[in-house]
């Protein structure tokens, strides 16, 4: 596929119709690399030159910010983009080494710091980077070993997005999600093609934790998701243009697919588990090996101006926790239930954690769940 | 139309003496005023004329001259975009093939090579339409199998088969189901010459013994002339000439007829004949009695047989007919000789070698050249 | 005259390109296929056929697979019959090749841009909506058998009429016309000389289709949603999700073996078939 059909392809994500999952399959598995950067018309900078590349997620970055970059600096940046944390690092343990920056979230941060993928950073090369604006549990998700490896970009939570003309009951746990779907709403539910927030909804209903790795706990886990599995309309990333139609009515899913939703269908509405659920952060990481590890300290650093970072916002949708950035976003984007909900909500989540995410028994039950 | 079948006279003709089936009858064939469009170009063009139950018929013409889609006008592969095509007096011009009493020997014989040999032969009587019961189909099977001397091959593959015994199933498979008409399109194309005598002898006698109306195509005029009781000439979408082979050699209707039927020298007129008479270099002929209707003649000729060689001074003919000797070819029993005439061009000569003998002819001879007025034939056309 | 030994060595070359770009590939998978997936994913050196043993819990999926490539040639096959036939025996001169055109000229555009067209026709705000509207009630598309099938047959009758057409067009029309002499009409003549002419040829299609189906992973992921999951599903997921590359290895020889036997026995029949007849 040539440059343009993708940009289409882009295109239709950015407004919606495709998820992560399934722009991965479009572009073709791995990473597909993109020249989006303009051509510098002068260099300002003696020091950068080149091309820097930014692996990341689609429709996760303003293309505006990369522009200005390059302009500024005269390095051209590329973008590969990849459908899930788990196909990146699929990609980067086969041994990529194209790659300047990534965009991970937090769980994977672990398994790159420990496998030597990425280096602590070296945060004088980062002055746009203040760790005190940022709410401190993001920054511990950002430390490995004591170091700082990733700053972070922006968060969000993991929960149930429901269709309110179709979800007549009250909805306000884990619970009603596995019950609802096995039995009033039985083929109208969604579960997430992402072995660790499937899965680690599964534990929740029991009670246990997110990021169990207990046998006998996954046991239970799996007899749930086995029997919901007939009841369940579609296991997907890609379950907006489902919800948005009618053909799906409850889905679990990401806070930034229920902003979109929400913002396009009101009665679609966003319920974090009043068990717990996920928080989740992506950050930018440095890799140990990128061509141009200049330029890609400058470009996080152009990322991370307030200002850049408002343009960023825009973009991606999902909440920044940066306070410098919240001052110059409009009020009520501090108090929309779905980008900064409830404190008392927050609480209970759980961060993904890399144990979790890399744990054979775990992945091997989404698999299995996925091919009854 | 002037080939119109009345004109033609056959139908009148006796029957001849042989053994002639029950269902001679009903298997004539008659086309009325045919013609076959494909797209702008017309295949044949007002085709009308009448087959006679019980007679052995070929189509004869040159590539491209219609013969074999009037075939397969005839078998139900092709329908008429005018015209009307009768078989024992039905009209079947909107029947398809496997509606009408015809069978078919194709010229690639088109024999099913997933069945074997007498499966292949036992197909039309196994049909949904014409199904007859196992054991007849056995029994008129083994019988056809015998007659056509296939007896043992009866599970072989068909390609496991020599040329001859291929052509003999496909006739077998054909005639197993008693049709009206057999038609048999170009069926010695794929033997080789030696073989294609014996065949031809065959394929006569099993005629006269089954009686059934054989439609032969074919573009060998020899072939056609030795088989056939009657001869279709085609020309161009059109017919010729319909009858005997003898009419056909001795009366030939047109120019086209003659040098295709057989050799034939043909001597074009510069100026059409006038009061009776015509000018062919320096001899004066009287147009024929017969021939005096028909309007102008355009041009003359006769049978290489027709042609006598003298060594004797010019005659009445003078200068002009004289010729040098190009070729001297002999054949067995005959001689043909190829002449160079300077006011006709080449010309051929075919005589017994037993009455050439006082005379030995060689090439660069010159020699004198006679022909006798009732030997030369008159064309109008 | 070349030397053998000259045109042996000039061999290399090709030789060389094909151990490495296809001996040395499946060497690699059975390799990683006996090692162990490493802690945080990716592989291990081991040699353990325990992977082999696992392949048995992704069973449904195999089974799945069968099933929808066994039917989905089925009707691919039974679809381009009709078509394939009027095309190679009914359609001539320049009529033929450009309807021949028409029936490749979806594969001119994006494989996964029309599987997506299928994706967005069968949602809730395509067909179902149409349906709808119509006063048919209302229906639900995606995610099923059916959706799988259709997109299936979509994207496989173009292979499957090609392949007949040619299976078709070599039988000639004299025989055609014979059956039709002898009293057998069309449909007769189909089911008597062409079909069993047309055998050797059908069960090639018929197994090629099945070996392409069996190896697809895209038309159940866009239009099976994850609830129609085919064995290639499986080893992307393993590969790319789980990360464990022993795993999806094993899986996937296993599905490589399964089309060789495939293929084996659809020689062994094509060659009963042509022994039936075919070859002259």
């Amino acid at each position: 596929m040539d440059r343009k059909e993708l940009s289409v392809w882009v295109e239709k994500y950015r407004r919606g119709h495709i998820s992560r999952r399934g722009f991965l399959t479009v572009t073709g598995i791995g990473a597909t690399m993109l020249g989006m950067g303009i051509r510098p018309s002068r260099a300002l900078s003696q020091e950068l030159s080149g091309t820097v590349t930014l692996a990341t997620w689609p429709s996760y970055q303003n293309q505006a910010n990369l522009d200005s970059f390059t302009e500024k600096t005269g390095v051209s940046v590329n973008m590969a983009i990849f459908g899930s944390n788990e196909e990146m690092m699929a990609k980067m343990q086969a041994g990529e080494s194209g790659f300047d920056i990534i965009a991970p979230s937090q769980y994977a941060i672990p398994l790159y710091a420990s496998g030597q993928f990425i280096e602590p950073l070296d945060l004088s090369l980062l002055p746009n980077y203040d760790a005190a604006a940022v709410e401190p549990r993001f920054v511990e998700q950002g430390t490995f070993d004591g170091k700082t490896y990733a700053v972070q970009k922006n968060w969000g939570t993991s929960g149930f997005i429901i269709n309110t003309t179709m979800v007549t009951t009250p909805f306000t746990s884990v619970k009603d999600y596995f019950d609802g779907i096995r039995g009033p709403y039985s083929g109208y539910g969604v579960a997430l093609d992402h072995p660790l927030d499937t899965v680690g909804f599964a534990l929740k209903y029991h009670g246990y934790s997110f990021n169990s790795v207990d046998e006998a706990e996954l046991k239970k886990a799996e007899e749930l998701l086995l029997e919901t599995k007939p009841h369940l309309y579609a296991v997907t990333t890609d379950f907006q243009p489902m919800m948005s139609s009618g053909d799906a009515s409850i889905a679990m899913g990401w806070s930034f697919n229920a902003m979109q939703l929400h913002r396009d269908m009101p009665e679609i509405q966003y319920v974090i588990a009043k068990e717990g659920g996920e928080i989740w952060c992506d950050f930018y990481v440095i890799t140990r090996n990128g061509p141009n590890r200049a330029a890609a300290y400058a470009l996080v650093n152009h990322l991370l101006d307030p200002a850049n970072n408002v343009l960023e916002f825009e973009a991606h949708g999902s909440a920044i926790s940066d306070t410098r950035v919240l001052a110059l976003l409009p009020p009520e984007v501090q108090t929309d239930p779905i980008l900064y909900p409830a404190k008392e909500l927050l609480d209970p989540l759980e961060f993904g954690i890399a144990e979790a995410m890399s744990n054979p028994l775990r992945n091997e039950i989404m698999a299995r769940f996925k091919s009854a | 139309m002037r080939l119109a079948p009345e004109a033609e006279g056959g139908g009148a003709n006796a029957p001849d003496d042989r053994t002639k089936g029950q269902r001679m009858n009903d298997g004539g064939g008659t086309f009325r005023g045919v013609t076959k469009k494909f797209g702008s170009f017309t295949a044949v063009n007002d085709l009308s004329f009448e087959i006679e139950a019980g007679s052995f018929v070929s189509i004869v013409g040159p590539s491209g001259c219609g013969k074999t889609t009037t075939l397969r006008l005839i078998a139900g592969f092709e329908f008429p975009t005018v015209g009307s095509v009768f078989i024992g007096g039905s009209p079947v011009e909107r029947m398809e093939a496997y509606e009408r009493p015809i069978n078919m020997v194709f010229q690639s014989y088109a024999l099913f090579p997933h069945l074997d040999v007498f499966d292949n032969i036992a197909y039309g009587l196994r049909s949904r339409r014409n199904r007859r019961p196992a054991a007849e189909v056995k029994a008129r099977v083994n019988e056809i199998i015998g007659k056509m001397q296939l007896s043992g091959k009866e599970h072989n593959r068909v390609w496991e088969l020599s040329g001859g015994q291929q052509q003999r199933v496909a006739l077998a498979r054909a005639i197993v189901n008693n049709p009206k008409i057999l038609i048999l399109d170009e069926p010695m194309a794929a033997l080789d010459k030696k073989l294609r005598r014996d065949v031809q002898f065959e394929l006569q006698s099993l005629q006269r013994e089954l009686g059934i109306t054989f439609i032969m195509v074919t573009h060998d005029q020899h072939e056609a002339l030795s088989l056939s009781d009657r001869i279709i000439v085609m020309n161009r979408g059109r017919i010729e000439q319909i009858g005997s082979p003898d009419e056909l050699y001795n009366r030939p209707a047109s120019r086209f007829v003659a040098s295709f039927i057989g050799d034939f020298n043909l001597l074009e007129l510069e100026k059409p004949a006038a009061g009776g008479t015509v000018d062919v270099a320096g001899r004066v002929l009287a147009v024929p009695q017969e021939r005096a209707g028909e309007g102008a003649t355009i041009a003359v000729g006769f049978r290489p047989d027709a042609l006598k060689l003298s060594a004797a001074a010019p005659g009445a003919g003078g200068e002009a007919w004289r010729a040098t000797i190009t070729n001297v070819i002999y054949l067995g029993d005959k001689v043909e000789i190829k002449l160079d005439c300077p006011s006709s061009g080449t010309l051929l000569a075919r005589a017994d070698v037993a009455r050439l003998a006082e005379r030995r002819f060689r090439v660069g001879d010159t020699v004198h050249l006679t022909v006798e007025d009732s030997d030369f034939h008159h064309f109008t056309k | 005259m070349l030397q053998p030994r000259m045109a042996r060595l000039l061999l290399l070359p090709g030789y060389a390109l094909l151990a490495l770009t296809l001996i040395g590939p499946l060497i690699t998978t059975l390799v990683i296929s006996l090692g162990r997936r490493a802690p945080s994913g990716g592989y291990e050196t081991a040699l353990s056929i325990e992977n082999f043993a696992s392949v048995l819990s992704r069973s449904t999926a195999f089974l799945n697979t069968v099933q929808l490539s066994a039917f989905g040639a089925a009707i691919c096959i039974l679809a381009a019959i009709p078509v394939a036939f009027f095309i190679a025996k009914h359609l001539k001169g320049s009529v033929r090749y450009t309807v021949l055109f028409l029936v490749v000229l979806p594969f001119f555009t994006s494989f996964v841009a029309r599987t997506y067209a299928w994706y967005f026709a069968l949602g809730g705000r395509g067909l179902p909506a149409v349906l709808e509207w119509i006063g048919l009630g209302r229906f639900r598309f995606l995610n099923t058998d059916f959706a799988v099938a259709i997109g299936i047959i979509y994207a496989y009758l173009p292979i499957a009429i090609l392949m007949l057409f040619v299976a078709f067009d070599r039988i000639g029309d004299d025989l055609l016309e014979a059956s039709n002499d002898l009293g057998r009409g069309k449909v007769e003549t189909f089911f008597s000389v062409v079909i069993p002419l047309a055998m050797p040829g059908l069960i090639s299609t018929y197994s090629l289709l099945f070996i392409l189906l069996s190896g697809e992973y895209l038309i159940p992921m866009l239009l099976g949603g994850g609830k129609v999951y085919f064995i290639g599903n499986a080893i992307v997921d393993l590969f790319l999700q789980s990360r464990n590359w022993p795993l999806g290895s094993a899986v996937a020889i296993s599905l490589m073996s399964m089309m060789i036997v495939v293929a084996f026995l659809s020689q062994i029949f094509q060659r009963m078939a042509n022994r039936d007849g075919r070859i002259g």
